[in-house]
């Protein structure tokens, strides 16, 4: 929709303009040494920042414009306020409701992040009931819809905004941590119980390490350690083999087919290696652990702690979060562990009041059955 | 007591070829569960490929034990009323007995009965994971599972039970409702807010019913527990 806007420049405008400034000539480089040439260059892409800042403003005012243009003429009578630093968009009669909800989705997030809220400045929240009719809004890149059933209770809308505020504000991190984190960098804390089943159960030796408590495996099943070898480090040899045998023979070739079977049905250590001697390893622990623990480390660091995750785009994923959480590396990674483990579901649970209620609605259904018509006319 | 012996009898006559199938359904059942993570295999596992291969296994199984559980009750409460409605209820008046205790009899035995799938289950799930070299980290909670097997074939078995001591037309008016709630539960408060009530809140009513009926304290708030036979 705004793509289409005559003030959004496009990618490729930004481009041709980066390759016209930016560009030396061929004469004036024959000139210039190397490091003198990477300085000049570097000074000139430093004073385009200043341009392209321009044109992102310009841009996202298009977009607001349009936007609003757009809700002007909508059949749906709609209305679009501020909550905190967050934009919502309801009809007229949910405004209360969704003022509410998304103040309390905001307090979730905000004392880690402040300073961080101009991640959300082009993220526009829609909150409607999930049997409301859908309108133009659908097809509004940046919007993250609230849609929840009419009979849900206040806490769980409050959790589904919550989940979509903390979507838009860790979808502005960087490339590598969303990636790390599985896409999805935002998980729900009704998901750890499954975290920890992941934990205990995991095949890898790395993960079962991390269970027993070695706090430095820990590190390694979440992938935030030296790739180089992971192989071999996160996964025994019957864990390797297990991997491949999930994932099948991949293409038609003989020879790979060959090493698969030798590897999965002949139990060959060998060929395993050889078939995983070619793929990037595969981080242990799920994406959602790896979220988990990213939404921990914004929970311990506090006051500013995602936007000292934004601040320091050096150095390694590792060395980033520990700055964000600002703890020591054993004493944030032992607290994760805990909480996750204590996470762990219970077998029993409800098991203790079950019997009573089975009773009681036993009873019910008994009284129900001594009064039926039949005993009436008998 | 002579004459819940004969109710009993007569119950367990009327059911016992539906309910030896579901006995050893319940005793098969979780063997079934663990058969591709028993050890013996020639390559040998360590124990979190064992882990790995154990849960995968669980979950792809775990849907038929509280299934199971519903198959049982319903059998149950089904064949109760059997041999009356199709001697028009006058076996019942001959008794000396009132229809009350007729009733509680009938479903006492009902849920005597109930114990044989019951313990069936409880004795597969004990064997199923004494059989397994139960990995670091798990646990085996066959009494656990066994138990909400068995509450939860109660419940069913009681809303039946009581459904089927009524007449057709009870019946057909619960089942009714019931198809009601599903079709129109969501549509027609909607329809009212827009038309004659448009400062009515909104509210979905089957969305109401199902949380009522499967959160606490509702009847079915068992079947929504742990059904893992080992789990952390």
């Amino acid at each position: 929709m705004s793509s289409g806007s005559p003030h959004a420049p496009t990618g490729k405008a930004l481009f041709l303009l980066l390759l016209a400034l930016g560009v030396p000539s061929s004469g004036a480089r024959a000139q210039e040494t190397p490091s003198e040439a990477v300085q000049a260059a570097r000074a000139r892409v430093d004073s385009l920042l200043p341009i392209l800042e321009r044109l992102r403003e310009r841009r996202d005012s298009a977009r607001e414009a349009e936007r609003a243009r757009l809700l002007a003429e909508s059949q749906f009578p709609l209305d679009t306020f501020s909550v905190g630093p967050l934009r919502v968009v309801s009809r007229p009669e949910r405004r209360e409701l969704a003022t509410g909800v998304f103040r309390e989705a905001w307090e979730g997030w905000a004392p880690f992040a402040a300073g961080s809220e101009s991640a959300l400045r082009s993220t526009l929240f829609a909150f409607r009931y999930s049997s409301e009719r859908s309108s133009f809004l659908e097809r509004e890149r940046h919007l993250r819809w609230v849609s929840v059933g009419r009979g849900s209770r206040r806490e769980a809308i409050v959790h589904a905004a919550w989940l979509k505020v903390g979507q838009a504000l860790l979808g502005g991190l960087g490339e590598d941590i969303r990636e790390w984190a599985g896409g999805q960098p935002v998980v729900s804390p009704d998901r750890l119980p499954w975290i920890a089943r992941e934990v205990v159960s995991a095949p890898s030796q790395a993960a079962r390490r991390c269970y027993r408590g070695d706090l430095a495996w820990c590190w390694e099943a979440l992938g935030l350690a030296d790739t180089i070898g992971a192989w071999e480090r996160w996964y025994a040899p019957d864990e390797r083999r297990l991997f491949l045998e999930k994932s099948g023979p991949r293409g038609g070739a003989d020879g790979h087919r060959a090493l698969w079977a030798g590897c999965v049905e002949q139990g060959r250590d060998d060929a395993c290696g050889l078939l995983l001697e070619g793929m990037a390893p595969v981080i242990p622990l799920s994406g959602e652990a790896r979220a988990s623990f990213l939404l921990h480390v914004l929970r311990r660091g506090g006051e500013g702690a995602l936007a000292r995750l934004e601040a320091a785009p050096d150095g390694t994923l590792r060395e980033r979060l520990l700055r964000a959480s600002g703890e020591h590396p054993d004493t944030l990674m032992a607290s994760w562990r805990r909480e996750v483990l204590r996470a762990k579901p219970d077998a029993w649970a409800g098991l203790g009041w079950s019997p009573v209620l089975a009773l009681v609605w036993v009873l019910v259904f008994a009284a129900l059955a001594t009064r039926s018509t039949r005993c009436r006319l008998g | 007591m002579t004459i819940f012996r004969q109710l009993l009898f007569l119950h367990w006559k009327g059911v016992r070829f539906g309910l030896l199938p579901l006995a050893l359904g319940a005793f098969g059942l979780p063997l079934l569960a663990v058969q591709g993570v028993l050890p013996g295999g020639e390559i040998e596992r360590t124990s979190t490929v064992q882990a790995a291969y154990l849960f995968h296994s669980l979950q792809l199984w775990l849907p038929l034990f509280p299934l199971l559980a519903t198959l049982t009750g319903a059998t149950l409460a089904l064949s109760a009323w059997n041999w009356d409605h199709r001697g028009d209820h006058v076996y019942a008046l001959s008794l000396p007995l009132r229809r009350w205790e007729y009733v509680l009899m009938k479903m006492g035995a009902g849920i005597l009965l109930l114990l044989i799938p019951f313990l069936a289950f409880w004795l597969g799930g004990v064997l199923a994971t004494s059989s397994l070299e139960i990995p670091e980290g798990l646990r085996a909670y066959p009494t656990a599972v066994a138990l909400r097997f068995l509450l939860a074939s109660l419940v069913i078995f009681a809303i039946l039970f009581a459904m089927g001591a009524g007449t057709l037309r009870t019946a057909v008016w619960v089942l009714v409702t019931i198809l009601a709630v599903a079709v129109l539960g969501s549509s027609v408060p909607e329809f009212l807010r827009g038309t004659l009530f448009p400062g009515m809140p909104p509210f979905d009513l089957l969305e109401w019913v199902l949380q009522a009926a499967l959160g606490w304290p509702g009847p079915f708030e068992v079947m929504t527990g742990s059904w893992m036979l080992v789990d952390v």
